[in-house]
């Protein structure tokens, strides 16, 4: 280990040194207090230090305090060495910063264990900050070396225009499941093998990023960081590159490299990686802001499909904080009373005479007015709101349905059709709780339609094929929804209790335009009929389609042509001035 | 391999107490010598110079360089006699300066006669 001897005087020097030599020291010696200060803040100086007292030009206690003032810069242990032997020297010695006093002329035994102490201070030290730094599982530096390092580069790039560096977020898919069905002992075997894997693919030509050293010291600018931030989470920052192709090229490289298994307990594991970059050419003042981008683009390239890469930019930026704030007032909107259910009359095309109406969810969003589902419905789902805010759609459209079937009464009473989401549809208790409804509001199940889409339902079919069988116990009527869009089997639709069809709207849309559609509703009119359902055409919006469907034998429709979804007093309006008629909607009652 | 004698305690220099500084190198010990009497001359002077300005800070610093040297090769009276000096810079005590000066020159150079008798015995 190397040592630095500061002492003007020759006798002095030529004694420690003759002794710490025998001891295997690597001495460097010098004469005075500014040549230490030198040599000890060298990027590759000693760690051990002897210090004189007096010393000309800069005196032992300001050369301690100088390498004390130092950031950054690894621990250096020092020893006073001087002829000064009152207890206040030695109190103003320790005072200055030095970690031990010996008084002159020393025993040659005594120096060098107390330079062994210092030693293993220093080796306790140098532990304790690289565990500080660094992974323990994966050996990779942790989220805080990696942050000091992004720190840094953030700091370098306002000095530097033209210095750009890139931050990718790593996270594996589909790790949970590896943990869940092999255990944490083998999740933890796989996050090691990954990390090497990682550690390949981050190398740049002569570029090598790994751990912090040995020592644990902080490392120069110029070299990759690729760290473990925490589960299945690893981040990689690449310095002075070009333009985001680099970081592209060092993301197709990662996904390369994990597409071979991975050999866990004796078993072929395989899993992808779904990695965001971001890049310093954005400009952010923060390395927190770098980071949460990359997270972000990590967060997107999931929604995406995974296993895949997505570049955030400050629209994708944009877009997220839009996306929190909409979650957080989301969050918020059942408790303030902001969602609102309006319905949509569903009418018989004979007679043009409502049968029913389908309940839908809306938002009043304070500061953004009404705002439809599919802008708040995917981060309803997402975030599980969507389970409060169905089951009291459900309720409101039940207890309003009841109260109009009162009010209005109509031979067969009004129905309301409500959509049923994923979400909702694989709750345990579904059925359970829309018997609670019913119950509660006192609704003749038969006057419920739940709509469900075909992806929900194919999804789970014998799990979907028992519910219909128990919410038809009930006596509540089943719908799909959206018919056309997604995959059915059409055995399976067979096995399904449905009373109806609904034909989605973008066949409805273009039967006028294109034969293919008109055929496509044809086929779906037909098959209907044969199962015995009744069809609804969705989204009619034209005399024109209203005359196509009938000629087609469609026996109900909705949409815009008979009218817009409107608030319970709109639609009360409505059933009101169309009460003398048998609620046939006339030409001046249609709301367009 | 040197051997200390075994000299009576009163003389200026402890042999005993070098030695083991010095692990018993005899190479090291003239090398030691050799710089002492190279180093020495010019701190004493820097010290009477001192003494002759009354410049008591330059005293308290010269006189506390030489202490560490004389410590270092074991001069004992003459390192005890540097300290004194240091410590009447320190109080900037002026009476009877130039007489511990005196004794600090007598004691080194009797030490250093017997240093240089003891490693001259030695080589022979």
């Amino acid at each position: 280990m190397k040592i630095l001897i500061a002492d003007d005087s020759a006798i002095s020097r030529c004694l420690v040194q003759k002794t710490l030599e025998c001891g295997g020291y690597e001495v460097l010696a010098v004469e005075n207090g500014r040549s230490a200060v030198e040599c000890l803040s060298s990027a590759d100086g000693p760690r051990l230090a002897l210090l004189d007292w007096v010393m000309p030009e800069l005196d032992g206690l300001s050369v301690c305090r100088q390498i004390r003032s130092l950031s950054n810069h690894p621990y250096i242990y020092m020893i006073l060495l001087t002829s000064n032997v009152s207890k206040e020297d030695m109190v103003r010695g320790f005072e200055a910063g030095v970690d031990d006093y010996l008084t002159k002329p020393c025993d040659p035994e005594e120096l060098k264990a107390r330079l062994r102490a210092g030693q293993r201070i220093l080796r306790l030290q140098d532990k304790l900050i690289q565990d500080a730094r660094q992974d323990p599982l994966t050996r990779l530096p942790n989220r805080a070396f990696f942050l000091d390092q992004l720190v840094g580069c953030v700091k370098r790039a306002k000095r530097l225009p033209d210095y750009i560096f890139a931050v990718l977020f790593v996270d594996i898919d589909g790790f949970k499941d590896v943990n869940d069905s092999l255990g944490h002992f083998a999740g933890d075997q796989l996050l090691v093998q990954i990390a090497e894997r990682l550690l390949s693919s981050v190398r740049r030509e002569d570029v090598v990023s790994c751990s912090a050293d040995s020592n644990g010291e902080v490392r120069q600018p110029g070299e990759d960081t690729l760290a473990r931030m925490g589960g299945d989470e690893f981040t990689i920052l690449l310095v002075d590159i070009r333009d985001a192709s680099d970081g592209i090229r060092v993301a197709e490289r990662i996904q390369q490299k994990l597409e071979a298994p991975f050999l866990i307990s004796g078993q072929e594991v395989s899993i992808t990686a779904s990695i965001g970059i971001a890049l310093s050419a954005t400009g952010y003042s923060t390395a927190e802001g770098i980071l949460r981008d990359a997270d972000t683009a990590m967060y997107r390239a999931k929604a995406l499909g995974k296993s895949r890469y997505e570049i955030c930019d400050p629209a994708m930026h944009a877009r997220a904080m839009s996306r929190l704030k909409l979650e957080t007032d989301l969050r918020r909107a059942m408790d303030s009373e902001e969602f609102r259910v309006h319905y949509q009359p569903i009418v018989s095309l004979r007679d043009c005479r409502i049968i029913g109406f389908e309940a839908l969810l809306r938002w009043q969003r304070p500061g953004f007015g009404l705002v439809m589902p599919r802008e708040f419905v995917p981060v309803a789902e997402e975030t599980g709101l969507i389970l409060i805010s169905g089951l009291w759609v459900l309720h409101e459209a039940c207890r309003q349905m009841r109260a109009w079937n009162l009010q209005f009464p109509s031979d067969p009473a009004f129905t309301v059709a409500v959509n049923i989401s994923g979400k909702q549809f694989a709750q345990p208790d579904l059925v359970s709780e829309v018997d609670r409804i019913l119950r509660e509001t006192c609704l003749d199940p038969h006057c419920l339609k739940l709509e469900l889409t075909e992806s929900v339902t194919m999804r789970e079919v014998e799990r979907a094929a028992r519910i219909f069988g128990e919410l038809k116990t009930l006596g509540v009527r089943l719908s799909m929804d959206d018919f056309g869009t997604g995959y059915s089997s059409l055995s399976y639709l067979r096995r399904f209790p449905l009373d109806t069809l609904k034909i989605d709207r973008s066949f409805v849309s273009e039967m006028e335009d294109t034969s293919e559609s008109r055929a496509i509703v044809q086929m779906i009119l037909s098959l209907g009929r044969s199962l015995g359902m009744e069809m609804v055409a969705e989204g009619v919006e034209t005399a024109e389609q209203v005359s196509l469907l009938r000629s087609l034998g469609c026996e109900y429709a909705q949409g815009y042509f008979f009218s817009k979804p409107t608030d319970q007093e709109g639609m009360a309006e409505v059933l009101l001035k169309s009460r003398g008629c048998a609620y046939r909607l006339q030409q001046q009652t249609v709301l367009r | 391999m040197i051997q200390p004698d075994d000299r009576s305690p009163d003389l200026s220099v402890d042999l005993p107490d070098l030695l083991i500084r010095v692990d018993n190198d005899r190479k090291l010990l003239c090398e030691l010598l050799r710089l002492f009497k190279e180093e020495f001359p010019c701190l004493l002077q820097a010290l009477q110079e001192a003494v002759v300005r009354g410049d008591m800070k330059g005293v308290e610093v010269a006189a506390h360089t030489l202490k560490g040297m004389l410590a270092n090769v074991s001069f004992v009276r003459a390192a005890a006699s540097a300290a004194c000096l240091q410590r009447m810079g320190q109080q900037c005590a002026t009476q009877g300066l130039p007489e511990e000066f005196a004794r600090l020159e007598q004691e080194a150079s009797l030490a250093l006669a017997e240093l240089e008798a003891f490693c001259t015995e030695m080589i022979r």
